[in-house]
């Protein structure tokens, strides 16, 4: 093998936009590929070629890693690139199943997608032709194009034919950033994180903002959500994170307004500070872990009082799903072991006993009534520290 | 910002002595096993560092193992009197308030089929020696009791027990020394107990090296099989470089154990804890104690609070709770507290502060008044003031 072909089903259908699409996504490849020698990336339409100089096949293995993660990417085959001369294409046939195919492919068939319609064999024939040398050469090989045990593809492009066997999953979805840019409110739970990787398959290219409350919140809980935003960083997102400190506004909440409202109440301020800053920073939406019902902020009530709150779209990717779902989903994006670490803080001690689940708009104004709303959101936002690749650095 | 670490029962700064001897024996890359004067080198200084542990630990006679961690050390203990004892198994003492180094390995004891006495504490922590004596039975094969607790630096009367052992008893003896070994003034270990256990990063040495020592005739097990080091009972190559660190910082802290620095610590300590409790706090006393830990609560704050909002002043002390009442499993600092009798509310709210002898009274003062202003904000800011 020496050649990876990757194929980017959704983009494949942008109509205008796709040039652009395409140069994204080469972009993203080359980057992900960047810490290996020697790589090759060229576009054929509709597909993305890579070659590599490895013989060994350990920058193969590597390679399909990362790329596997790539949103925009919807499969990946690795395989045998060969000259278009019939001699050498029946050559590398034989060749790639004695390499490659197992003792226990027996029945199988070859398929041929003909992109280069100067080539002097249409589809049918070479596939029928390439059968028949296989069958000649291979005593134990039938064919059977209903149920063969393997495929042998032949892609014929403009220069050279490639042949493959095996088709990975891709991480399907859109390459980041071509969605525009969003501010992820991270908590340092289980959906939050979640939803930034949805929210990354979508093509957006997310920011984690994060709240805090020390000293009633640990510096351990901002080292989980530091670690929870370099594995979102694997899958395209900035490694980054701006955290905010809204310690001033729990406490004036605290002081002034009615226990069972406190919970909508910072939340509503988490989502003005968030709001400002995404204005700040051009960023055109929130993006939060809520989960319709999961708790007692999460009621429909609850969602409609606090989007009042921002004039930013907020985009909810778990709203209608169950934790079991998102669970799984956070197991196989290895943020699940760190968003259940028990460096819980100790926001209890501002936590109503019983908040209101179901709460209503114009309460919620008549307390707000008690807050300088404008002056706490700027104190939050001259609280912002941003940190990337996990360290303190200077703001813009 | 001025920082104060009043966390020295967790760790205590590498000495800079210990800190030279390591970056000199980073160039004697030997193998302390190899035949050739590479290795002889190296092997030199572990045994010079052995030398300097034995000295500190000052006991005529038996041997210091080195281990990996005081909770190595403490475990091998218990494994050696499981093998021992496992088929007529046996009665084992401990106090209600060891370190989980030994709760939980005696613990495992009582799962195998031993009988397991846990001596309790009064509410300052201290443990009386006529209680200790009282659970002794004929049956008794082992007695394991620290010498200075880590949470109220309550001070064991190991040296009594171990003499009261030695005339009435067959029972091994076993104390935990990693809070009082060269950590106290005037420090002497108790006569001859069959193990005693000693940490190096607690007395300024590296992370990752400790001790057992053990009496000539124990019943000691090897922990690892292999090339045989350590006599046999601890296989694997020695980590040498913190063999050197641990030996070089006990040499130091013998000599500061050895000064007569014990009346002015009291002072501090004294000054320290009528401090906290002129602020509020409810403070352990126990009788007999070391100057060095103190443990106190705040009702109403929790003690993760407290310590970040002292972290965020510079001063860093430490809390074995947590205020999140979801915690499965109840850590150390309740069990200890439990045992003393400490309400709810109280095992949430206690933190520790640990120091040397370096802390003066100025010290003291800028700790309290800081202590002072942060719960003064902390009540504000959540409404209680």
């Amino acid at each position: 093998m020496d050649t990876i072909l990757v194929r980017y089903g959704e983009i494949g259908n942008k109509g205008n936009n796709r040039g652009q699409f395409e140069r994204l996504l080469q972009r993203q490849v080359q980057e992900r590929l960047s810490e290996l020698p020697s790589v090759r990336v060229e576009r054929l339409s509709g597909r993305m070629v890579i070659t590599l100089s490895d013989a060994d096949g350990e920058h193969f293995s590597r390679a399909l890693d990362r790329l596997q993660t790539l949103f925009g990417v919807s499969s990946l085959s690795t395989a045998q690139s060969t000259s278009l001369e019939l001699e050498d294409l029946y050559r590398a046939a034989i060749q790639y199943v004695e390499w490659h195919w197992g003792a226990d492919i027996r029945r199988f068939k070859v398929e041929v997608r003909r992109a280069n319609k100067q080539f002097p064999l249409d589809s049918s024939a070479l596939a029928r032709e390439l059968g028949a040398i296989l069958l000649r050469h291979f005593e134990r090989l039938s064919v059977d194009v209903h149920r063969p045990d393997a495929i042998l593809n032949v892609e014929i492009r403009e220069r050279r034919a490639f042949l493959y066997h095996q088709t990975l999953a891709g991480a399907g979805g859109l390459p980041v950033g071509m969605s525009g840019h969003a501010a992820l409110l991270l908590s340092g739970g289980i959906d939050s994180p979640v939803a930034g990787w949805q929210a990354l398959r979508r093509g957006l290219l997310i920011h984690a903002v994060h709240f805090h409350s020390q000293p009633f919140t640990s510096d351990r809980a901002l080292d989980k959500v530091l670690r929870l935003s370099s594995r979102l960083s694997d899958y395209g997102a900035p490694h980054e994170l701006w955290s905010i400190s809204v310690t001033d506004i729990q406490s004036a909440i605290r002081k002034s307004c009615p226990s069972m409202l406190h919970t909508i109440l910072l939340r509503r301020m988490m989502f003005r500070v968030a709001t400002s800053l995404a204005d700040r920073q051009q960023w055109l939406a929130l993006v939060t872990g809520d989960s319709l019902g999961q708790v007692a902020s999460q009621t429909l009530e609850a969602l409609h009082v606090l989007d009042t709150a921002t004039d930013l779209p907020v985009l909810r990717p778990l709203v209608t799903m169950d934790k079991l779902d998102i669970i799984r989903i956070a197991e196989q994006l290895h943020t699940y072991p760190i968003s259940i670490l028990p460096y819980e803080d100790c926001c209890t001690l501002f936590a109503p006993k019983s908040p209101r689940t179901r709460p209503q708009r114009h309460e919620v104004r008549a307390a707000e009534q008690h807050l300088d709303v404008d002056g706490l959101v700027a104190a939050a936002l001259a609280t912002v520290k941003l940190y990337r690749d996990g360290a303190e650095c200077a703001l813009d | 910002m001025k920082e104060m670490y009043l966390d020295m029962a967790a760790t205590a700064p590498l000495r800079c002595e210990a800190r030279e001897a390591m970056i000199a024996a980073m160039d004697e890359y030997g193998n302390p096993s190899s035949l050739h004067t590479k290795g002889l080198a190296a092997e030199r200084l572990v045994e010079e560092a052995r030398r300097e542990v034995e000295r500190a630990l000052g006991f005529s006679s038996g041997v210091v193992y080195f281990t990996g961690s005081g909770t190595e050390s403490n475990n091998w203990v218990f494994r050696a009197v499981f093998e021992r004892f496992f088929k007529s198994k046996g009665h084992v003492v401990v106090s209600a308030v060891e370190h989980p180094a030994v709760w939980e390995p005696a613990h495992a004891l009582k799962e195998a089929g031993f009988d397991v006495t846990v001596v309790g504490v009064n509410a300052d922590g201290d443990l009386a020696l006529e209680q200790a004596v009282a659970a002794l039975r004929q049956d008794t094969v082992l007695v394991s009791v620290m010498e200075v607790n880590n949470e109220t630096g309550a001070l064991f009367p190991v040296e009594a027990l171990s003499r009261h052992l030695r005339q009435h008893s067959r029972a091994l003896l076993h104390v935990d020394g990693t809070q009082a070994f060269c950590k106290m003034p005037s420090w002497r270990p108790p006569s001859e107990p069959d193990f005693y256990t000693v940490s190096a990063h607690k007395i300024g040495g590296p992370k990752g090296v400790a001790a057992l020592y053990a009496r000539k005739s124990s019943p000691l097990k090897p922990m690892f099989l292999g090339g045989g080091q350590e006599q046999g009972l601890r296989s694997g190559t020695e980590n040498v470089l913190g063999i050197v660190g641990f030996g070089a910082a006990a040499k130091i802290a013998r000599t500061y154990a050895n000064s007569n620095c014990l009346a002015e610590s009291f002072v501090i300590h004294d000054a320290m804890v009528s401090g906290l409790e002129a602020l509020g706090c409810r403070v352990a006393r126990p009788m007999s104690k070391s100057p060095y830990i103190v443990t106190a609560a705040y009702p109403g704050i929790p003690a993760e609070v407290m310590v970040h909002a002292l972290a965020e002043q510079g001063i860093y002390v430490s809390t074995g709770s947590a205020c999140s009442s979801r915690r499965k499993k109840r850590s150390t600092s309740h069990r200890v507290l439990a045992a003393m009798g400490w309400s709810d509310e109280e095992q949430q709210s206690a933190f520790r502060l640990s120091f040397d002898a370096a802390l003066s009274e100025q010290d003291v003062t800028f700790v309290l008044a800081t202590l002072r202003e942060r719960i003064s904000w902390i009540l504000k800011t959540i409404g209680r003031s």
